[in-house]
This record gives structure tokens, sequence and C-alpha cells, in this order.
């Protein structure tokens, strides 16, 4: 049986006044979740530009939302599957981008360059190679915690699904990463 | 048993690895490329968190702009059907108008019968009177 999830005091309180219009409010559950959301879109869009877009809309979407939202559930996940279909909108509207581009924008200005600078380079050839959606399940998964079903119901896909994408995923990007030293 | 990989920014989630997961070293390197590309982070978010609340400000004044134009719509539509009623109120109440006059031609006619039926009296009258007066005039010449 699954527990209802732990929703926060703050978000609670968040959530209620920005369900009766205070916009104050919705700006607070902005700065709670736009971190993680963020990096939701990223995942999907991997362009950092795309991604404070693919984020804008979002927000934007669950702000005219709103009234819809059942306040037992918790905002961010919610939030993170309206991000997320936003992210996949933009994603099918800029099919055009190739994996060139792809691996220079993931190559493009880390916190700090000099650190791992090969690893860096490494992995983002080898996501450029990963198909769209593998690579989204392996980045949510691996490395943002996502579980398959929250991964499955952002990506509008099974959670089966999304477990064997990420079975394949990890396969393809081991595979392309075999004669990286750790 | 299963590590845990935790993140240093604030709100985000604790990553447990299980088996078959990419290494905590990929996993940490892939995180930080997916980071926003900025020094100040806290400025960057606050900045974030603005343009939001902006970009949402706009996206209702273009809600509240579509429901007035849908509200204008609205009353033009309305303007018309009642223009629409009008034009056929009106073209009723001409051809009813316009009814009267046949009748009103009609009576016109009739009502000048009458004089016609008078000038004709009045043509047989003095025919007559021509045919008395050849009459007598044949009487007097047969004398």
């Amino acid at each position: 049986m699954t527990s209802p999830p732990r929703i926060p005091d703050e978000e609670r309180d968040l959530v209620a006044a920005a369900k009766a219009g205070d916009r104050e409010a919705f700006s607070g559950l902005v700065r709670l979740h736009q971190r993680r959301a963020y990096l939701v879109a990223r995942a999907i869009v991997t362009v950092h530009e795309d991604a404070e877009d693919a984020l804008q809309e979002g927000f934007v979407r669950a702000y005219q939302a709103m009234d819809r939202f059942d306040p037992s559930q918790t905002f961010g996940a919610w939030l993170n599957r309206i991000v997320a279909n936003a992210a996949l909108d933009l994603t099918r509207r800029r099919k055009v981008r190739n994996t060139e581009e792809l691996s220079d924008a993931l190559r493009s200005p880390f916190r700090d360059p000099a650190e791992n600078a090969e690893l860096r380079e490494r992995l983002s050839d080898a996501l450029a190679k990963l198909p769209e959606r593998a690579r989204s399940v392996i980045v949510l998964h691996d490395v943002e915690g996502y579980t398959h079903v929250e991964i499955g119901e952002m990506l509008g896909i099974p959670g089966g699904t999304a477990r064997s994408d990420l079975h394949h995923a990890r396969q393809k990007l081991r595979e392309l990463l075999k004669d990286l030293r750790g | 048993m299963s590590d845990e990989l935790k993140f240093p920014n604030p709100g985000e989630k604790r990553v447990s690895r299980e088996a078959g997961s990419i290494d905590e070293r990929s996993a940490r390197a892939i995180h930080d490329m997916y980071m926003p590309p900025v020094k100040a982070e806290d400025a960057y978010w606050t900045d974030l968190e603005s343009r939001i609340m902006a970009s949402i400000q706009r996206a209702g004044h273009a809600r509240q702009e579509v429901s007035s134009l849908a509200v204008l719509n609205g009353w033009a539509q309305m303007g018309l059907v009642a223009a629409t009623a009008l034009l056929v109120a009106g073209g009723v109440i001409s051809t009813r108008l316009g009814e009267p006059d046949e009748p009103a031609t009609y009576e016109s006619v009739v009502s000048s019968a009458p004089d016609v039926i008078t000038t004709r009296t009045a043509l047989m009258t003095a025919s007559d009177k021509l045919e008395q007066r050849d009459a007598a005039l044949q009487y007097v010449l047969s004398y």
C-alpha cells in the first residue's frame, strides 16, 4: 500500500495561498522548486537556454492550473511532470539540433572547467550519442535520483519502459566509456 | 548495499546508488554539467525566479486581453444578431406597410368609377338628345 506523501508545512501553506490567487506565495513555490525542476528540464532538453525556456513555460502552465492541483499530492512531483512536458514539447519543436551541437552544449561552461576535463568531455560525447529518451532516463535516474515510476510519469511512458530504457542506456554508456580510466 | 550520493545544492534529492548505476564520479560530473553555467548561483536563481514571475504576469495579461477580446467578440456577435433582427423586423414592417397600397389603389380605381359612369351617362344623354333632335328634324322634313 502506498502511504500519502509527506508534505512540508511551508509548502502546504504556500500551495493553499497560491491556490487562493496569492502570487507571492507562488513565487515562494518557485523559489523552493526551481532548482530541481531546472535539472528535470535540462535532463530532457540538454541545452541550458532551452532548459530555462522549458522551466519558465512549465511554471506558467503550473500557475494557470493551480486550481486543478490536488494539495494532498506533492507540488514538486506535479510541477516536474508539467516542466517535463514543456521540455518534451520544446524538443519536438527543435528536433533539428544535431549530435555535435549537443555535445558542445553539454561541454560548455561548467562550474570548474579545470576539474575532470577529460571525464566531462568523454561523458558529454557519450551522452550526446545516446537516444534522447535514454539520455533523459539515465540522467533522471542515476544522476538526479528519480524512480522509474516518477520518470515514466514525467516522460509519459510506463514505468517498465523507463526501467528498460535505463538498462539499455547504461549498457550503451558503459560501452562508450569502457576505456575511460577512473 | 546501496550508498547515497548527496549533491551540494539545497532542495535536491538524495540519490540512492543501486547495482548497475553509473559510477558516482560520472554521476557527479554529469550533475555538474547539467547545472546552470553560472558562477554566482544564488544571484542566478533569484534572477530566474524574477524572470519566471514576470513571464507569469505577462501570460496573465495576455490571458486578460484574450478574455477581453472574447467579451468584445461576444458583444460584437450580439450586435450582429441584433442588427440582423432589426433588418428582418424592418423588412417585415415594410412589407406590412406596403400591403395596404394595393387595396388603396384598387379603391381609388373603384372610387373613380362613378365619374366614368357619370361621363358615360352624360355621353349617353347627349347621344339620346341628338337622336331626338334628328328624329324631330326628320319629322319636320317629311312634311
